[in-house]
């Protein structure tokens, strides 16, 4: 028992430093929140490290946090949904107030258009190319994970470019206007 | 024939099969709109994947401590870090079975004590109230070890008999231990380290 949980121990050390950014990089990009990613690593490697079967190799611990992230952030997805959807009332309420401060904030913003562009992305969508091009899984890891064919991986990671590709035009449009 | 979109993006992340990407290879060597498209997908990419990105070291730093914290408040830690972080109504105390009979006992005297003072109290309030406090308390000694039901009976009595009895005094076995039971394995090896 004491060698088990020794190993166990010694295992979750060496994976960690590895995993940590892995999962890091996936929540970040999925929330677009440092705070709420680095709680959603932290929620996710407390399950890791309290499951009783150990995971056969690196690869599979990679995946499995990558599911719990996912599954979490979908919660966080929720709630952000629902807070968006009272600022858009309060923009109705106050449209002339919010519109000359929101611009000098957007031009002062230009570093984060990436993740305020992913951020714009459907949750479906974003999850997808976020596995792709920050988690550097495959159509078929990505598939196993979410439970989808590999064709539809293939169809959602373009759907997302597509999209992604129109909200950078928009929004690199209105930074110059602005 | 051109290539649809989602094939090209497709091809941007090494997902198209050995035949069809050697075709695809030709097509945009000969097709400037396919090319061009390609181009702009693969752009598109690396402009996420080297887009800039908050430093993880601190998280990283502060999620570890988290974690190995959250393990030695659990079963895994050792009985020290419990006792800091947990307040004490949350501590867990494992109490040995003689133990556990001896605190009945004394709760159970402690009780009866209590009753027996209240009771006095009650009839003897009135004129008694000032020489209450003024009172010597008695103080009674009971060695545990070995206490049988009959010798309870005779405390009982003791206390009865007595005006007013305020302190009970239990002693305990010399070799009483009120260790924490279960070997706090995790933790130790933690601070081991
Ligand atoms: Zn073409």
């Amino acid at each position: 028992m004491l060698k088990k949980t020794k190993d166990r121990e010694e295992r979750f050390n060496e994976e960690y430093p590895i995993l940590f950014p892995i999962i890091y990089r996936v929540s970040y990009r999925i929330t677009g929140d440092e705070a709420i990613s680095e709680d959603l690593c932290h929620e996710a490697f407390i399950k890791y490290y309290e499951r009783h079967e150990p995971l056969p190799d690196i690869n599979q611990a990679k995946y499995w946090l990558i599911r719990v992230v996912k599954n979490m952030s979908l919660n966080y997805e929720k709630k952000r949904m629902r807070e968006k959807n009272a600022v858009s009332k309060l923009e109705k309420i106050t449209p002339q107030y919010m519109e000359s401060t929101e611009k000098e904030v957007l031009k002062e913003e230009t570093k984060i258009v990436v993740q305020e562009a992913l951020d714009k992305l459907p949750y479906k969508l974003r999850v997808v190319l976020v596995f792709k091009e920050y988690a550097q899984l495959n159509y078929k890891e990505i598939g196993a994970i979410l439970g989808i064919s590999e064709g539809n991986v293939k169809v959602r990671i373009f759907r997302a470019r597509e999209r992604l590709e129109k909200i950078l035009k928009e929004e690199s449009a209105y930074v110059s206007e602005g | 024939m051109c290539p649809k979109d989602e094939i090209i993006s497709a091809y941007v992340d090494g997902e198209v099969e050995t035949p069809w990407t050697e075709k695809l290879k030709a097509h945009f060597s000969e097709c400037a709109k396919c090319k061009a498209r390609l181009k702009e997908l693969q752009s598109m990419s690396q402009l996420l994947k080297h887009d800039k990105e908050p430093d993880f070291k601190p998280a990283l730093n502060r999620v570890y401590k988290r974690i190995y914290f959250h393990s030695s408040e659990k079963s895994l830690g050792s009985g020290r870090q419990q006792e800091k972080e947990l307040p004490f109504w949350k501590r867990r105390v494992h109490i040995p079975m003689p133990a556990a009979v001896m605190l009945s006992v004394v709760l159970f005297i402690l009780f009866a004590s209590f009753f027996f003072f209240m009771g006095q109290n009650n009839t003897q309030m009135a004129n008694k109230g000032q020489e209450l406090y003024n009172t010597q308390p008695i103080q009674v000694t009971v060695p545990i070890e070995g206490l049988e039901a009959k010798d309870l009976e005779v405390l009982l009595k003791l206390l009865n008999n007595k005006d007013f009895s305020q302190e009970v005094l239990m002693e305990l076995p010399e070799d009483s231990q009120f260790t924490v039971f279960g070997e706090p394995e995790f933790g130790d090896c933690a601070i081991d380290k």
